[in-house]
Order: structure tokens, then sequence, then C-alpha cells
């Protein structure tokens, strides 16, 4: 058993202590559903010391089923229904510790654990409730640290009826990328053409 | 990773006496820096990443670091 498996076995019971019973993703722990929102810690991991220490950094999140739907349909991308809509990293929501993590060895495998949860309780719980509000998620990916908001954001837009905001968004995107002939450019030019032509279609 | 001045870039940092890149970090660096990448795996999906979607290109920066921090 690894340094991280060790570690992620010794959260399980605090963890679904607080709520957070399901793991899924080897180490992404999933809370309870609030309607379509569902929040989850990821235990981002980096080994240290040749396998001996793994330090967690825990990756706050929070999905919303209609929009991972939608992203999914949009991209073809069927993963987008495991992931999360907003995401970051804990330590932005601790006072004075913008980069917590806590290092696990074979030695403080529980206590390691405890502090972490109580952590997660205390401060992210408190995010992740506050983001179970699709225009909090808005305002979030706006101005966040969440991956992907070229695709989040206009599919939350058209969910919350702001459709020529979707649309502007999509577009300038477009814009911004229209010399780029990288993957990324690839699939967003892919994703863009199909949200705007059922943008066009529903009106 | 996103720095205080907003700029993002994949910073990988070495240690140890032996402090190297292995065969499929020499492969993957330059990629990531001419073509971007697309996250894979759960390493990914507990960073908040979504694995199947791309990244655009980033600035990497390798830190040899042979003395334990």
């Amino acid at each position: 058993m690894t340094v991280f498996e060790q570690a992620v076995a010794a959260l399980q019971p605090p963890m679904e202590a607080i709520g957070f019973a399901k793991v899924i993703h080897d180490g992404v722990f999933v809370g309870g559903q609030h309607g379509d929102f569902t929040p989850s810690v990821g235990m981002n991991s980096a080994i240290e010391s040749e396998d001996a220490v793994c330090a967690i950094l825990p990756i706050l999140g929070v999905a919303h089923r209609p929009t991972l739907e939608r992203l999914a349909e949009l991209t073809g991308v069927r993963g987008w229904k495991t992931g999360v809509v907003v995401s970051l990293p804990i330590g932005s929501v601790m006072p004075e510790e913008p980069f917590a993590r806590w290092k696990f060895n074979d030695g403080n495998l529980a206590g390691q654990a405890r502090s972490l949860t109580e952590a997660v309780e205390s401060y992210g719980v408190p995010w992740m409730g506050r983001m179970a509000d699709l225009d909090a998620m808005r305002l979030e990916l706006d101005d966040g640290a969440s991956h992907h908001v070229e695709y989040k954001l206009p599919v939350v837009l058209d969910l919350l009826g702001r459709t020529d905001e979707a649309r502007t968004h999509v577009e300038a995107q477009l814009i911004r990328l229209a010399d780029a002939t990288h993957l990324k450019a690839q699939q967003h030019r892919a994703f863009a053409e199909r949200f705007l032509r059922e943008l066009e279609d529903g009106q | 990773m996103e720095f205080p001045n907003g700029t993002k870039g994949f910073l990988e940092v070495r240690t140890g006496p032996t402090a190297d890149l292995n065969a499929n970090q020499e492969a993957v660096l330059p990629e990531i820096m001419n073509s971007g990448f697309v996250p894979a795996g759960n390493h990914a999906s507990r960073a908040g990443l979504q694995p199947g979607v791309a990244l655009e290109p980033l600035p990497v920066w390798v830190i040899y670091q042979t003395w334990p921090l």
C-alpha cells in the first residue's frame, strides 16, 4: 500500500463522519447531494522523500448536474458527468493558509486525517454550501480558480437565462483563439460551433 | 499553477541527490509548451481538472533542487 493509499484509507472514517461517504477517482470524497448540487473534496497529492511522505493539498469542488450533463452532450466527453463546475484549493478559504497542505507518513496517518477533515468541515463545507447556487457558481467562475471556465461559464449563463451573455462569452473566446492551432483551440471551436448552433435553434 | 501576477505556467520541481526528469517528463514537457495537453487519470480529477478536455500551451519551468528542501 502506498502512503497515498494509506492516507486515503485513514481519511475515510473522519470524512464519512462529516458527510463525505463516497470515494471516487481513487481519492475524491463526494458529499451528499443538495438538489442538483454535489460537493466533493479531491485529495490532490504529491509524493516526497522517495515515497515516504505524501503531501495532500485538498481541492474543494461543487458539481451541478444540469451544467455537467450539458457539457458532456456539447463536447462528447462523458467524463464531465463526474466532474465539478467550480473548484479551488482549500487554502484559498483558510485565513493565512493559502498553500495549506497536510503531510502524511506511516506514523501520523490518523492525526493528519483528523486535522485535514477539521479544515474541510470548518472552511471547506461553508464555501461548498455557498456554491450550491447557480448564480454563486457564475460569480466564482468569473473570478475564481476553477478550470475550463471557457466551457462552463457560457453553459451556466445559458441555464440562468442569460443567453446573450453566453453567446458573447463564446464568441470572445473564439476571437481570442482565432489564430491558434493547438488542441485546446480545436476542441473549443467544436464546442463553440455546437453551442452557438443550439442557441440559434432554441430561439 | 497561477503565479501571483496572474501568469499561468507548469512548474516541475525535482528534488534529491539524483534530481532529474524521468523519460515521461522529458517527452511531455515540450508538448505542454508547444501543443498544450489533455489532463487524464485520477490525479487530474483530484486536482479539479476535467480529464479529456485540453488545456492550452503553458510556459514550463523545471527546478532542480539536489539538496532536501
